[in-house]
């Protein structure tokens, strides 16, 4: 019954993003101010223009495959339930024939885009504000994009190095296997970009810039043991233990809310018109900084002992010297869950008591900084903006500082290419 | 939909905006990647299809000439439907407000022709012994693919019918215009195409030798 | 909004319909020949996308539209639904193994 419902909600939320994605894609593309060509757009817009993408054509799979699940439990098909199945002891007799795999194959189908869906926005706001915090352009914001569209492009080859230890074909493995690590490729130079623009940069210790270097070390701590888990060797032995638990939670989980805190620390001024507490947002980051590696880090190292996953409770065996370790990690857990109040209470503080926010309090340059704090009706007031240049004018000299605005028609010098190299 | 209006017309008449990207309406673009999208859905469970049709050795193959005549007489009915969409649309474009509106009307009474035949099909199946996981030919699994790709498409032919009413009736009062009756034909289009692969796929990979 | 200033024509739009009727015939044809089930369905298949291609080219107005719209949607399509016949190497390799599952 439970599972029902959930296949249920899943088919209605596939839907719910599908129209979601219609949403976006045609604001990105049809409901642009003048002068804002895509170029231009801020790189946070692009991640979700290409993150729609990925969902338009990712949950269209997960949505027939979410029927087909629920007609299986509730109409007696069995599209999914094989012949000879044994539950709890039991025969399953009034179902047969049906593949396991082929559900693997169509939930996984979405499930590796899906990945994609949820890391992608993080990237595009850490981006953006690590633009803003750096006061310098990346080395190149065009191949930040270029590269989240290849992830985007790649991520529905790759699917099936979740299923190397389902009884999948031993050959298609191996083809999973190379897309996988090609993918690592584009990430890569993301990271190199984000790093790499870093040496030499005025950067500007912030709450939503700690959450976005926070978010970079997430990434390529997760990311180095994806490049484990891509080879289908080593994946037979890690895959049913904790590195994957590891792994996912590194690479996906935290760091993708890593991105989700930066952004609200960066644009919490703009909602609510009110400052967030920067002592407590920046308590928050290291208590949860340091307690998710504390959490997570161990998941490796028992996965590579093979402490298998999925189990809710161990038999005294081979795996009793491992419990300190377990204790450890609830304990971190505990200790990481209990800093997150510290950003609720700053975060309902803030909004009813913060101090006033100015317009501008990052000294970005995107549009929605040359409005109010909150925004007025309409986002813009009933005014049109108009572009100039793309958001990324930093590091220069001009009549407001070292920015110039992206509706500003300041001609930009050109001092930037001095600095590039420090 | 006020705010659009706010943000499309600039206050003297100057560009405010990019131009759109593919230079279509936003409703059209929208009506596209929605196709898209449903096309991968189809392709999906067609595929789903496939793949249990190949991993089973018992797959029944029951259709008599009977039923076979009667999907040509489906696509017939369908791909005619598609043609007076476009006659619709065509009338519209030029102005011609009550041919249009004759024509959509016409094509509505095609889809409901097909959804008739359609349920007719259905039954004659169950006469015959067909049931969503039960047969007396083979394996189950035939009737649930069977059943999960036609009904699906069956959905998508009634859920045309009425959006095309909607649309139709809307433009008769001037409501929406003939962009708009025009996206309701780009839906019609398109079940009309998802049906020319079910056909071969569905019915004539599994024809009585 | 008025983007397709040349109007197929109506013969046009003759022709295609009964083409597209000519290929389910076609099909039909082909479903009763003597012939394996794998050449059947390649065949089908290859009738099957010509005539989704005159839909999307002429019925769907795909020709009169921007080329861009076209490389946008369509490559997107083609290319996910590629991606999916990385199915099959399980789907022929569960019949194989079937006797085991017994």
């Amino acid at each position: 019954m439970g599972q029902t419902v959930w296949a249920c909600s899943i088919a209605i939320f596939s839907i719910g993003q599908l129209l979601g994605s219609l949403n976006f894609i045609t604001t990105t593309l049809d409901l642009r101010a003048k002068g804002m060509t895509l170029m231009r757009m801020p790189i946070s817009t692009w991640a979700w223009f290409i993150t729609s993408c990925i969902g338009l054509l990712a949950f269209a799979v997960l949505l027939p495959a979410c029927v087909l699940l629920i007609l299986d439990r509730v109409a007696g098909t069995s599209f999914f339930v094989p012949s000879n199945l044994v539950v709890s002891d039991q025969l399953i007799t009034q179902h047969s024939g049906g593949s396991p795999l082929l559900w693997q194959h169509l939930f996984w189908f979405f499930g590796h885009p899906e990945v994609y869906i949820a890391i992608l926005p993080a990237a595009g706001i850490v981006s953006h504000i690590l633009i803003t915090s750096y006061r310098r352009p990346l080395l190149s914001h065009k191949v930040v994009i270029y590269c989240m569209m290849a992830i985007g492009f790649l991520s529905y080859m790759v699917w099936g190095h979740h299923m190397f230890i389902s009884g999948m074909n031993p050959f298609s493995a191996l083809v999973f296997s190379f897309p996988t690590l090609v993918i690592t490729i584009p990430a890569t130079i993301l990271t190199l970009i984000w790093i790499g623009s870093l040496y030499g940069s005025n950067l500007q210790i912030t709450s939503a810039s700690l959450f976005a270097l926070g978010f970079i070390s997430m990434f390529v701590t997760g990311g180095i043991s994806g490049f484990f888990l891509a080879q289908p060797s080593i994946d037979v032995y890690l895959h049913g233990t904790y590195f994957v638990v590891g792994h996912f939670h590194m690479v996906m989980g935290v760091a993708a809310i890593f991105g989700m805190f930066a952004g609200t620390y960066f644009w919490a001024p703009k909602m609510f018109g009110r400052m967030m507490n920067e002592t407590l947002g920046k308590i928050h980051f290291w208590g949860t900084f340091v307690g998710t590696y504390c959490i997570f880090m161990p998941f490796h190292y028992l996965g590579l002992v093979g402490n298998v996953r999925r189990y809710s409770a161990f038999v005294d065996d081979y795996l009793a010297p491992l419990m300190p370790v377990h204790k450890f990690i609830t304990i971190a857990a505990l200790f990481t869950g209990a800093v997150q109040l510290i950003f609720l209470y700053n975060l309902i503080y803030s909004r009813f008591k913060g101090e006033a926010a100015p317009d501008n309090p990052w000294k970005a340059t995107s549009l929605e900084w040359t409005v109010t704090s909150p925004p007025p009706w309409n986002n813009f007031g009933g005014k049109h903006p108009v572009v100039y240049h793309d958001p990324y004018q930093y590091g220069i000299e001009s009549s407001s500082g070292d920015f110039v605005m992206q509706d500003s028609p300041e001609r930009i010098q050109t001092v930037r290419d001095d600095k590039k190299l420090p | 939909m006020s705010e659009a209006h706010l943000t499309v017309g600039g206050p003297s008449g100057v560009e405010t905006q990019e131009a759109p990207a593919f230079a279509i309406s936003h409703k059209k673009l929208v009506m596209w990647l929605f196709i898209i999208s449903d096309a991968i859905t189809f392709g999906a469970l067609l595929f789903a299809y496939g793949y249990l049709r190949n991993a089973t050795t018992d797959w029944p193959r029951p259709f008599e000439t009977s039923s076979v005549i009667n999907a040509y007489a489906m696509t017939f009915i369908l791909v005619t439907s598609s043609f007076t969409m476009l006659v619709a649309v065509r009338a519209a474009r030029a102005g011609d407000k009550g041919r249009a509106i004759t024509w959509s009307f016409i094509t509505v009474l095609g889809g409901l022709i097909f959804a008739l035949l359609h349920i007719k099909e259905w039954l004659s199946l169950f006469g015959e012994g067909l049931r969503l996981f039960a047969n007396p030919w083979g394996s189950g699994l035939f009737g649930a693919a069977f059943f999960s790709i036609t009904g699906l498409h069956l959905t998508h032919v009634v859920g045309g019918c009425i959006a095309i009413t909607v649309v139709t009736l809307g433009y008769k009062r001037g409501r929406y215009d003939q962009g708009d009756l025009e996206i309701g034909g780009l839906y019609w289009h398109f079940v009309d195409l998802v049906w020319m692969f079910v056909v071969p796929f569905v019915y004539l990979l599994n024809i009585k030798h | 909004m008025n983007s397709s200033g040349h109007q197929s024509s109506l013969t046009m739009y003759l022709l295609v319909y009964v083409a597209i009727l000519v290929i389910s015939a076609l099909q039909i044809l082909i479903a009763y020949q003597n012939i394996d089930a794998y050449r059947i369905f390649i065949r089908m298949l290859l009738l099957a996308i010509v005539q989704a291609g005159l839909a999307v080219t002429f019925f769907m107005h795909m020709r009169s539209e921007k080329r861009t719209l076209a490389l946008f949607l369509l490559p997107a399509a083609v290319f996910v639904l590629a991606m999916m016949n990385m199915f099959w190497y399980d789907s022929f390799r569960l019949l194989d193994m079937r006797p085991f599952a017994h």
